[in-house]
């Protein structure tokens, strides 16, 4: 942290704006102020304390809360109200910090009451959320007084009351206390995942049975019951066959019965059929016998009436009207033409006229024709017996047929029949009552066992359910112990590692300032940080007489706090970013009246300190302090960027005026205090005088 | 990363808690490691 700016804005004494300008020039880092004493000194020290970390108070000054210009604030009018700004940039880690704190005061009955306060903070021109905190991240409010202080009040440092300031001192600048803040943040961590692992352990309780245990159990249990279903499935199927195979049989034992009766028909109908074919071959026998002849006959008498035909159209034989027919007709009344005629009218005279021309020689056809008539009807009687046979015979043959198809169905159905059931009906149906009964009983030993493997299939379910739960917990169990492990593992590397650097730090430090201390007061003392972090001044066999002698005292603090800075920004310097070093830091000192109790000697051995104490010295002194650089300027010289004087506007000069209010530089004489109307402090660059 | 890295990078970690949250308090800045401790070790 170097400091390069502080502007204020009717801060107290400083009326409008003051720029006051701190940056090293050239490696030049030293900045002198020269004031007389109530101008403005503390003020200033106190306003880059109040810029960095606020209050309702400022330190380091008495009066309370006078904010405000004097002037300024009593032209305010009643519960009038006017803002008070001071801002400080400042650069760390090469990043420009600009912090500005406001406060608006109010004229409430003649006093200034704080109304409203507010701080901004840029880091390289980027608003900053929480702007506090980044101050603080930069210089921890507990360290403040190590950097910017009275130089009278260090003395408290070498004050063995004290020693607990030079313990958090040397821990919060050497970053100690963030090693060790760091440590207890780990091992907190870790006993609250320790406290994590327990509950979940709690939760998941003493079980008797593990539940993988318990799983494995069931599965063994819902194993054997599926072989049982399967095994009374099997059974069931089986008992279903063997009654529908009975029923089959009784079915078929039913058909035979049936069968039977039609067969036993068919048989008396192919008895009949057989007897009555008996009889007609009897007949036909017995009428062959006497008849036979006729049927022989026939062809005889068809051929000669083929022959007689054959011979009447040759002429052979004799043609004409038979003399029989004609008497017919004439005996009917009924001519040729078919006229129905009375005797003697003229159709009977023609037919008698017929009859007496008609030759008798026709009566040969006339028998011809008689045994054909004979023959013919005896043909027939055959005929008809032949066709008798033939139905009969025809009847049989399907009487046999049906038979046959009779005895094949029997045969088909005695196939049916198994054998290895009784095949009498009566313990055909006894045996199928005992396989339904055997097949209910198998259906409800099955359902009882589905029963059971239902709510086996449940308990799985929820075991799963409770393991697939103890995995999650197993599995965040695993993850607390791997959390615990690498707290565990980060404790260990961080206690071994604040451990030796701490005793480095410590025994560095008791070194450098016991070396300072004695190039300076070259006397048989002994300045020492002890174990416990206590600065301890031994002379002899006297342990601790730090604090005995004022001006000693405050040179050891100075010593003391100069060491540690040169420390903290060597270590900072070291710092290596990629090793878990938090570092140090680069620290300005801002001192005011770093003299006020030494002697020539020892301001000039107090001058060399503070020069070299920080990396940026603001040192505020009186001008009698300064003494025109009669004592300090020979060391200082080459490291003096900055000198400023303030200068007090007053209406009334102070009495000393002509002595003490005047500061020579370059051989003019400055006037540090002015005749004025108005009351404040005038801020000064010595160049630009 | 190696467990040393990364423990290192943790350490580096709690060292910007500490500097960057000084207005939390104690309780808060112990939450804060914590759950860093929770990011460098996940499941």
């Amino acid at each position: 942290m170097i400091l390069k700016r502080l502007v204020l804005n009717n801060f107290r004494q400083f009326k409008g704006r003051t720029v006051i300008d701190f940056s090293p020039i050239d490696g030049k880092h030293v900045t002198f102020v020269y004031a007389s004493n109530g101008v403005g000194k503390t003020t200033l020290l106190s306003s880059i304390v109040w810029c960095l970390y606020g209050g309702d108070k400022l330190e380091y000054i008495d009066q309370k809360s006078l904010f405000l210009n004097k002037s300024l604030f009593q032209e305010l009018s009643d519960f009038g109200e006017m803002t008070i700004e001071a801002t400080l940039i400042f650069e760390d880690r090469e990043k420009q910090y600009t912090v500005k704190r406001t406060i608006v005061i109010q004229n409430v009955d003649n006093k200034q009451k704080i109304t409203d306060q507010n701080l901004e903070v840029q880091i390289n021109n980027e608003t900053q959320y929480n702007p506090q905190d980044r101050i603080n991240s930069v210089l921890s409010p507990a360290m403040k007084e190590y950097f910017f202080f009275e130089g009278e009040g260090v003395q408290k440092f070498a004050d063995e009351s004290n020693y607990k300031k030079v313990q958090d001192g040397i821990k919060n600048i050497m970053k100690i206390d963030t090693r060790e803040k760091a440590l207890s943040y780990i091992e907190s961590a870790r006993s609250k995942f320790a406290k994590e692992l327990k509950e979940i352990n709690a939760e998941q309780g003493n079980a008797d049975i593990l539940p993988e245990e318990e799983k494995e159990l069931l599965i063994e249990k819902q194993k054997d019951i599926k072989h049982n279903i399967e095994k009374l499935n099997k059974d069931i199927e089986t008992f279903d066959d063997i009654i529908k195979k009975i029923e089959i049989n009784l079915l078929s034992i039913e058909e035979i019965k049936i069968l039977s009766k039609e067969r036993e028909s068919l048989l008396q109908d192919i008895e009949k059929a057989k007897e009555k074919r008996k009889n007609l071959q009897a007949q036909q026998k017995d009428k062959i016998a006497k008849e036979a002849y006729l049927a022989l006959s026939n062809d005889v008498l068809t051929i000669s009436k083929n022959i007689i035909d054959e011979k009447r159209e040759t002429g052979i034989l004799p043609v004409g009207i038979r003399k029989k027919f004609v008497e017919e007709l004439i005996n009917s009344h009924m001519c040729i033409c078919g006229t129905t005629f009375d005797s003697g009218d003229k159709h009977h005279n023609k037919l008698l006229n017929i009859i007496e021309s008609v030759s008798d020689e026709s009566a040969i056809e006339d028998i011809l024709n008689e045994l054909s008539y004979f023959i013919e009807a005896k043909k027939d009687i055959t005929s008809k017996y032949s066709l008798e046979y033939k139905t009969l015979s025809d009847e049989l043959t399907n009487t046999n047929e049906k038979l046959n198809s009779l005895e094949q169905k029997f045969s088909t159905l005695e196939d049916n029949i198994e054998d290895e059931f009784p095949q009498n009906e009566e313990n055909l149906i006894s045996r199928k009552k005992q396989t339904i009964n055997d097949r209910d009983n198998s259906i409800k030993t099955k359902e009882r066992f589905s029963i059971e493997l239902e709510e086996i299939e449940k308990k799985l379910k929820e075991i799963e359910t409770l393991i697939n739960k103890y995995e999650t917990q197993n599995e965040a169990i695993n993850l607390v112990r791997d959390r615990i492990a690498f707290c565990s593992e980060a404790v260990e590397v961080l206690s071994k590692e604040n451990a030796k650097i701490i005793e480095q730090i410590r025994c560095d430090l008791s070194k450098k300032i016991n070396d300072k201390f004695q190039t300076i007061l070259h006397a048989q003392k002994n300045a020492k940080i002890d174990d416990d972090f206590r600065l301890i001044i031994t002379e002899g066999d006297n342990e601790n007489i730090s604090g005995k002698s004022g001006g000693e005292g405050q040179l050891i603090s100075l010593l003391f706090i100069s060491t540690l800075i040169d420390m903290a920004r060597n270590r900072e310097k070291e710092r290596n970013t990629s090793d878990i070093d938090p570092g140090a830091g680069i620290y300005p000192i801002v001192i005011d009246a770093p003299y006020g109790k030494f002697d020539t000697v020892y301001k000039q051995y107090i001058s060399e300190v503070v020069r070299d104490m920080a990396p940026q010295v603001i040192i505020l002194l009186t001008q009698e302090q300064w003494n025109d650089g009669k004592d300090l300027y020979p060391i200082f010289k080459d490291d003096i960027a900055h000198q400023y004087v303030l200068i007090a506007h007053r209406p009334k000069l102070s009495h000393s005026f002509s002595k003490t209010n005047r500061i020579n530089y370059n051989g003019q004489s400055i006037d540090m205090e002015i005749l004025d109307d108005d009351e404040y402090t005038e801020i000064k660059n010595m160049k630009d005088i | 990363m190696e467990v040393k890295d990364k423990i290192k990078e943790f350490i580096k970690e709690v060292y910007k808690i500490i500097d960057n949250n000084q207005n939390l308090s104690e309780n808060n800045k112990k939450e804060l490691v914590k759950k860093e401790v929770e990011r460098k070790v996940l499941k």
